[in-house]
């Protein structure tokens, strides 16, 4: 099989990844900070060492400003939640996921925010001034993806935040974290909601939410964290503020082995290696009459994620095709992102979506287009 | 391991204790992890013990940390004496 369906999960992960699930499973999984047995210091130890390698990748100063989730939606959903308690306007774009857009939507009709979906061109790329033009006296926060999951439009989260250095920014780096430099600190980003089971190669259930060191987040869950256990109230210290409930251990063991494996192999390198697969996935289909590539088409302004569709030929079809004759797996339709294909103009039948990674080869990229290309020539199975 | 004239600093949680373990270490600042003394209330089950000759370089480490709160006590005659800090 041809795996070309990294937007939704990395695979295959580095053999270093399991083999720390398992080493952490059989030998570090006490219960961390609830106990002074070996075990459960083990066990702290590995979660304080995955929270440290993030905080050096994000480039984040106080590591305890880093909480465990367990994935990019949980983050998203405590950081909207957690800031917006008391209502007030929200700006955000119109190339964000159904992660950020549900609670956006939820809240909305609750009466609880009201929202602005700032326009992207039809090829996802946002304004900066569109957004600061959107902006009104009661807006408390701005929701934007850094790439889309649909066409990997890269937009620019840092502009905007030069743009409205004084208005908390949620950065949804569920497709760019352990695939682009992220800089906390540099680009001022408020919050970052990330996924640890794609770009960053951990095990599905990880993921994380910065919280910049000015904001409070009104906790989303109460419960169990080891310290205050005397008190009926939530600590108000980070992490445990916002992390109740015992976390996926061997997990988070993973997820450091999958950071150690980008930090060993350098963020660049990969950048360039997945560069250099959307480059010929392009160049490859760009000028076929009947393939569509939508989105940039630029391998430098978006991530390794490519959408593309043929006449009026149903997405599920074509990538049905290409597994079953090719076996290539791609992901079809709608991405959970029905904005984002309401902007590129592919609303409501979706697209065909080829999505790279680090372990993908040059062989694997030109296969798929020549299975494109021979699936198009057929036209309508 | 419990020695007289040893201090024993509690933190919030098991970070704030693994964070000031890293920077004694990159300080070189001799200190232990202990599990908490019974006498003293630590939910997270562990303490940093250290000797009174490295407390005050210890001290000077956490508070240029972001820790947000610590206790401190010193062992007296079997028992631990809160220190004011």
């Amino acid at each position: 099989m041809i795996y070309l369906d990294n937007a939704a999960t990395t695979f295959p992960k580095p053999d270093a990844v399991w083999d720390a699930v398992l080493r952490c499973g059989r030998t570090s999984c006490g219960n961390p900070g609830r106990s002074g047995h070996p075990l459960a210091a083990a066990a702290a130890r590995e979660v304080f060492t995955a929270r440290e390698a993030l905080a050096e990748l994000f480039n984040i100063p106080d590591s305890s400003r880093l909480v465990f989730t367990c994935n990019a939606t949980m983050a998203l959903n405590m950081a909207i939640y957690g800031i917006l308690t008391d209502g007030g306007h929200v700006v955000t774009s119109s190339m964000e996921h159904n992660s950020v857009m549900r609670p956006l939507h939820h809240l909305q009709r609750q009466g609880r925010i009201t929202l602005t979906v700032v326009p992207c061109s039809p090829r996802g790329e946002l304004d900066p001034g569109d957004v600061k033009r959107a902006v009104q006296a009661d807006t408390r926060l701005v929701v934007l993806t850094h790439a889309s999951n649909v066409c990997g439009t890269i937009l620019p989260v840092g502009e905007v935040k030069q743009c409205l250095p004084d208005l908390p920014l949620l950065v949804d780096a569920a497709q760019t974290a352990g695939v682009l430099p992220i800089d906390v600190e540099a680009s001022g980003i408020d919050m970052l909601a990330f996924s640890g089971h794609k770009g960053l190669l951990g095990p599905m259930g990880t993921g994380g939410l910065y919280v910049a060191p000015s904001l409070r987040l009104e906790p989303l869950m109460q419960g169990g964290t080891g310290s205050r256990s005397e008190e009926l109230m939530q600590p108000d210290f980070m992490p445990d503020a916002l992390e109740a409930g015992t976390p996926d251990v061997p997990g988070l063991s993973g997820l450091h082995a999958g950071i150690r494996f980008l930090q060993e192999t350098g963020l660049a390198t990969v950048r360039a290696h997945e560069t250099a697969l959307t480059r010929t996935l392009i160049e490859g289909l760009a000028g076929h009459e009947k393939i569509r590539i939508h989105g940039l088409a630029d391998p430098v302004r978006q991530t390794a994620v490519v959408s593309i569709t043929m006449d009026e030929r149903d997405p599920g079809d074509i990538a049905r095709s290409l597994d079953r004759d090719f076996g290539i797996a791609c992901r079809a339709s709608l991405h959970c992102a029905p904005i984002a294909h309401r902007t590129l103009g592919t609303y409501p039948q979706g697209t065909v979506r080829l999505s790279m990674n680090y372990f993908n080869k040059q062989d694997d990229v030109r296969e798929a287009v020549r299975a494109l290309q021979v699936i198009a020539e057929q036209g309508e199975a | 391991m419990k020695k007289e004239g040893c201090y024993v600093l509690v933190l919030p949680s098991i970070h704030h204790i693994l964070k000031v373990e890293k920077g004694a270490k990159s300080r070189s600042i001799p200190m232990e992890l202990i599990p908490t003394p019974r006498q003293i209330s630590s939910d997270c089950g562990m303490a940093v013990e250290v000797h009174r000759d490295n407390l005050d370089r210890l001290l000077s480490m956490v508070e240029q940390s972001k820790v947000p709160e610590w206790k401190l006590y010193c062992r007296e005659g079997g028992d631990y004496r809160p220190v004011s800090g």
